[in-house]
């Protein structure tokens, strides 16, 4: 039984969605797969690959996603009610679809990266940033909610504490993840400040990916990925073009 | 998206930065980050610049007792390296290895 699941978050018409299952599968056979879906419910429909969940959360679906505060509480919500009748998976590996693996049984070497670091979640581009000219810290700064949320869940010696950390990828102990995922004050506000901010302040070490960071970029989109690879890249976010990296 | 106006004088004022604004050193590392404006603005300051630097003002220490000025400087966080807090160490489902 893997004790490892990786949920790919795509929207991505469904023979597409398909086979970046199948592609992810063949890449870590060790670990299982789950597709969360958040496109249109007829594609979810025609996904042949299973598991699969819908997330009808109108949160996830913005257009301007920083004004909008994107949310991803959802999707972690159904996630964790997805996996809460298999206490079997004990690592959450999240992924959006247009980040790829470069490297065979990305989940494993994430897991050991997060034993190593003595870690319960890791990220990509983990900073802080309260009381920084960060425009995400500021534009929730100005929201009493947010820090009022913060507040109200932190057992941390200093409740300012905020973090920044791209939403694209994260890798978790289960426990983390089911605490975070259980937070439904959190949808408000944007996931890439409250996701790692509320790991933080509910005990959880949070760890930067930094060698990968490079490589993990808010925006791109990055082509020549054996280059990347080769500069030590496991994985390569973000890639639009299916064909490179669906078989 | 923005007006065609405002999309120009962005521009604009991003050229002014690239051209005539002053460098900021980050106080934590001595590194430098960026090139800023600052424009007195009711009673604020406008920052115009510093895109891509995540810093916080703060007035510096001095070593010597000055009345009539005093130096506003910009620092990065360290990168988070927060320990674990019991609430995370006392739940039930302890992960195992890898």
């Amino acid at each position: 039984m893997n004790h490892r699941l990786t949920a790919i978050l795509t929207h991505l018409p469904a023979p597409e969605s398909d086979r970046l299952a199948a592609s992810w599968q063949a890449s870590c056979p060790d670990s299982d797969i789950l597709l969360v879906y958040g496109g249109a419910p007829s594609e979810f429909n025609a996904l042949k690959s299973s598991p699969k969940i819908f997330v009808n959360d109108p949160r996830l679906r913005t257009r301007d996603h920083q004004r909008e505060r994107q949310s991803y509480q959802g999707v972690f919500h159904a996630i964790s009610a997805f996996i809460a009748p298999s206490p079997h998976y004990q690592f959450i590996h999240f992924t959006e679809f247009d980040c790829v693996p470069l490297t065979d049984n990305l989940p494993l070497w994430l897991a050991n990266r997060l034993e190593s670091e003595n870690a319960d979640v890791l990220g990509c581009r983990l900073s802080r940033i309260d009381g920084t000219n960060h425009p995400h810290f500021l534009y929730h700064a100005a929201d009493p909610a947010f820090l009022s949320l913060i507040h109200a869940n932190s057992s941390r010696s200093n409740p300012s504490v905020v973090l920044s950390m791209l939403g694209c990828i994260s890798f978790w102990k289960r426990h983390a993840f089911d605490a975070v995922a259980r937070i439904p004050d959190a949808s408000p506000f944007y996931l890439e400040l409250v996701i790692p901010t509320l790991a933080h302040h509910l005990g959880f070490r949070v760890r930067n990916l930094t060698d990968q960071s490079p490589f993990v970029q808010p925006s791109g989109p990055l082509k020549d990925l054996a280059a990347l690879h080769q500069a030590g890249a496991v994985m390569a976010h973000p890639v639009k073009d299916p064909s490179l990296h669906l078989p | 998206m923005a007006p065609p106006l405002h999309r120009a004088a962005k521009a604009l004022l991003r050229s002014l930065v690239a051209i005539a604004g002053a460098k900021v050193t980050d106080q934590r590392t001595g590194l430098p980050a960026g090139k800023a404006l600052f424009i007195p603005w009711r009673g604020k300051l406008l920052v115009i610049g510093l895109e891509n630097a995540r810093v916080s003002p703060a007035f510096l220490p001095q070593p010597h007792l000055t009345y009539w000025h005093q130096d506003l400087g910009f620092s990065s966080h360290p990168e988070p390296d927060f320990p674990h807090e019991p609430p995370a160490h006392r739940h039930p489902d302890t992960p195992p290895s890898p």
